[in-house]
């Protein structure tokens, strides 16, 4: 992919975060670290999609979020996983983030279980 | 001087002990994330069998014992051959870790090229031929010959650019938080002497095949740009690329080697 022309204007990534009861939000992270810049587009995907078989593959996504997740998910427990797009912008001649929510999972109690 | 046995002994015992490092975060993914994934082909067509975490453990015994093997005179080349099947066995289930993934291609092909070399089992003292060194100083440059060619094919000399740097440290940045690679993103002129850097490095690697007293140069060059693009992109070369390095710096260490049991 750097081999593509690549222009920061148009940048956008789809990262994971963890968001706790007080509404506090951490990002996800993993040991595997390449899975935060695949992970989110996936989960992404899964919720977009309209075929019945998502609900499979978002359940599937979620439970490899959990297993690989350098975080513990019950202390304190996530409440939700949220999907953040993450853009930059040029402001005053200064790369900046952009940080959005475009998407919220509420786990169930019985996800909210350690690896 | 055995050149290529030297190399073979260099090569094989760094690899050894990196694949003994890494072995339990390997075990890891092959353990969480095999079920996720779908096995690979060996050059398409052969599919690799999933292991079960007892048979990933031996495999992975069985790989880095054939490395060592592979050190020693009478077993090298069996050894060696050997440790070919079972690079694909052992690494085709963590493939998608970011440090394997295109990262370790070299080693099967450097491996096939060591057990057809005619000094493999020869003893040191013994004088070895040049087209094995020269044949893993071409994979090492068809590497970086191929990445400037694809940089030039699919953006055009606009790679070097300032803008193009400052997209490449951005987006990492966007996936694993460095902020040091967005504040070096804001200065122009040094995401522009960045991007040239890296590509006069990549394209003019072949230098080495012809002027051989270059070759330390370029791999303390090279280990630089890799280490820098590990701490700006998290993009890891260094790890399973690493080792063959050695055959830039074999011959003079050999000198070295030589002059200090003449003396």
């Amino acid at each position: 992919m750097f081999s593509q022309p690549i222009y920061p204007e148009t940048l956008s990534v789809y990262r994971i975060a963890l968001e706790y009861p007080d509404g506090s939000r951490r990002w996800w992270n993993s040991e595997f670290y390449k899975l935060q810049q695949t992970l989110g587009p996936q989960l992404f995907s899964c919720i977009l999609s309209t075929k019945p078989e998502r609900i499979v593959g978002l359940d599937q996504a979620v439970k490899l979020i959990q297993s690989v997740s350098d975080q513990d998910f019950t202390c304190p427990a996530v409440q939700h996983l949220c999907i953040i797009m993450r853009q930059c912008q040029l402001v005053d001649g200064r790369w900046k983030i952009r940080d959005e929510v475009v998407s919220r999972i509420r786990l169930p109690e019985s996800k909210q279980s350690p690896r | 001087m055995n050149i290529v046995r030297l190399f073979a002994i260099l090569y094989c015992g760094s690899l050894s002990v990196i694949v003994i490092w890494r072995h339990r975060q390997q075990s890891r993914y092959a353990r969480l994330l095999g079920p996720f994934e779908t096995p690979e082909k060996v050059l398409g067509r052969w599919r690799i069998p999933r292991l079960n975490n007892r048979q990933f453990h031996l495999v992975g015994f069985c790989f880095v014992g054939c490395l060592v093997l592979g050190m020693l005179q009478p077993t090298a080349r069996i050894a060696l051959a050997t440790a070919i099947p079972l690079y694909f066995v052992y690494f085709g289930q963590f493939l998608g870790i970011s440090y394997v993934v295109r990262k370790s291609n070299l080693i099967p092909q450097i491996l096939l090229i060591l057990v057809l070399s005619p000094s493999i089992d020869k003893a040191l003292p013994v004088a070895s031929s040049r087209w094995v060194l020269l044949t893993i100083q071409a994979l090492l440059v068809q590497v970086y010959l191929s990445s400037a060619y694809s940089k030039l094919r699919n953006t055009g000399f606009a790679w070097v650019s300032a803008r193009e740097q400052q997209g490449i440290l951005l987006f990492h940045d966007l996936c694993y938080d460095l902020p040091f690679s967005r504040r070096l993103a804001n200065i122009d002129r040094l995401c522009w002497l960045m991007g040239i850097s890296a590509f006069v490095f990549e394209a003019s690697f072949w230098i080495i095949l012809v002027i051989s007293k270059l070759s330390w140069i370029y791999a303390i060059v090279g280990i630089l740009f890799h280490v820098t693009t590990w701490f700006l992109m998290k993009i890891d070369y260094m790890t399973y690329q690493g080792p063959a390095y050695w055959v830039l710096v074999v011959t003079p260490l050999a000198h070295r080697l030589l002059g200090l049991v003449n003396q």
